[in-house]
């Protein structure tokens, strides 16, 4: 398979590298980086730059500390959970989700399914997406979308995205997606939409999700 | 005697040497609590996460691999974590070398394998020769966890600014870097 060519943005790495970013964004930017070995080597440098700016200050250990922490190096560990294993779907999903097979898929639209995963800690709308092979579906962006292409992929006014390629597409720079879906196979990608619960409230929100029920 | 290094030490961890650990404690430990401190501003919870950082540092010693990161920056991620885990009551997602969806590095990288210790220190000082406001905001993204609306909205400037001033940071910081790699 071939790298990545669409990359994530060097300010969500950085904010990533602080740990910044809402647990929702970190599963779109661990999915990535699984897949994408030279965003793993921005991420280092971000990392490093991180640590050399983070950890300047000392403050006083509890003298009493090193003793109680010795004493506890022979505490046995909880063990790990089995490691879960998918034919698509990275570790980053795949602890949400579960195996792609017997995903509950919702019908969202024509030739759209959809899964929403469990975010009990941010609320954001993260979704695993299904589009049909050949399926054509311009919409509008009213707010933030990323996500990650896990399989098949698609064309749209932006470029080419396969399996790896990251999506960052902001309502200003990216305000149309007219998204068309290769015929080779069914599209699999990973979706955070951040407008979505914004949307939901306001005038547009019914027109949008009649046009795309995002 | 020259003092053993970082890495040395955490090498020697992972081969359950409890000598070098109390040594690796006394080394890092007060910067690792520096910054989490930084984050909780609570005495008690900051000692607390200490401690579970250094345990885990223990426990997972094994995994450190010296070409990918400085033993500094990897103690650090698992603070990071930690106090992400502590404070925001959510796990960290990371990517993992073991998932078997991992699409490792290109052979090309292992052949010139980096000193990441030695890349470390680099990065150290070319932070100290960045523009203020470039380096600001990455101390303020980095230190206070805080978002690019939160810094647009402390510095009095539009979110694109903190972006891009965030983007340009980063690039010179990577061009720096790309300078001292030459011969
Ligand atoms: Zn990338």
């Amino acid at each position: 398979m071939t790298a990545p060519t669409h990359h994530l943005p060097e300010d969500w790495l950085i904010a990533y590298a602080g740990g910044g970013l809402t647990e929702a964004q970190c599963v779109v930017v661990a999915t990535h980086l699984t897949l994408c070995p030279a965003c793993r080597q921005t991420l280092a440098i971000a990392e490093e730059a991180a640590a050399s700016t983070l950890m300047r200050a000392e403050a006083p250990l509890d003298p009493a500390g090193l003793d109680a922490l010795m004493a506890r190096l022979d505490e046995p560990e909880a063990p790990e959970p089995p490691a879960p294993v998918d034919a698509v779907l990275p570790w980053p999903v795949l602890r949400f989700t579960g195996p792609l097979a017997g995903q509950p898929w919702k019908w969202l639209g024509p030739g759209v399914h959809g899964v929403d995963l469990p975010q009990p800690t941010d609320g954001l709308p993260l979704r695993l997406i299904r589009m049909r092979a050949g399926a054509r579906m311009p919409h509008r962006h009213e707010g933030f979308e990323s996500g990650v292409v896990l399989a098949g992929g698609w064309d749209d006014e932006y470029g080419t995205y396969r399996r790896g390629d990251a999506t960052v597409y902001a309502p200003d720079t990216h305000p149309t997606h007219d998204q068309r879906i290769h015929d080779d196979a069914d599209c699999i990608a990973i979706v955070l939409n951040e407008s979505r619960a914004v949307v939901e409230g306001r005038l547009f929100g019914p027109l949008a999700r009649l046009l795309f029920r995002i | 005697m020259t003092k053993p290094s970082l890495s040395d030490l955490l090498k020697r961890a992972a081969e359950r040497d409890r000598e070098a650990f109390r040594l690796l404690y006394a080394a890092i430990g007060p910067r690792v609590k520096g910054f989490v401190l930084a984050r909780c501003r609570e005495e008690g919870l900051a000692e607390e996460i200490t401690q579970e950082v250094l345990l885990t540092v223990w426990r997972r010693a094994d995994r450190y691999d010296a070409g990918r990161a400085s033993a500094e920056t990897w103690i650090f991620t698992i603070a990071r974590n930690r106090v992400v885990d502590s404070l925001r009551h959510r796990r960290v997602v990371e990517a993992d070398q073991r998932d078997p969806q991992f699409v490792p590095d290109p052979p090309e990288s292992l052949d010139a394998v980096v000193d990441a210790q030695k890349r470390a220190e680099r990065i150290g000082a070319a932070l100290d020769e960045l523009p203020e406001a470039q380096r600001e905001v990455l101390v303020q993204s980095f230190y206070e966890a805080l978002s690019y609306p939160e810094i647009a909205e402390r510095e009095g400037v539009a979110l694109g600014t903190v972006k891009s001033r965030a983007r340009l940071a980063f690039q010179r910081l990577r061009a720096i870097l790309a300078g001292e790699d030459e011969p």
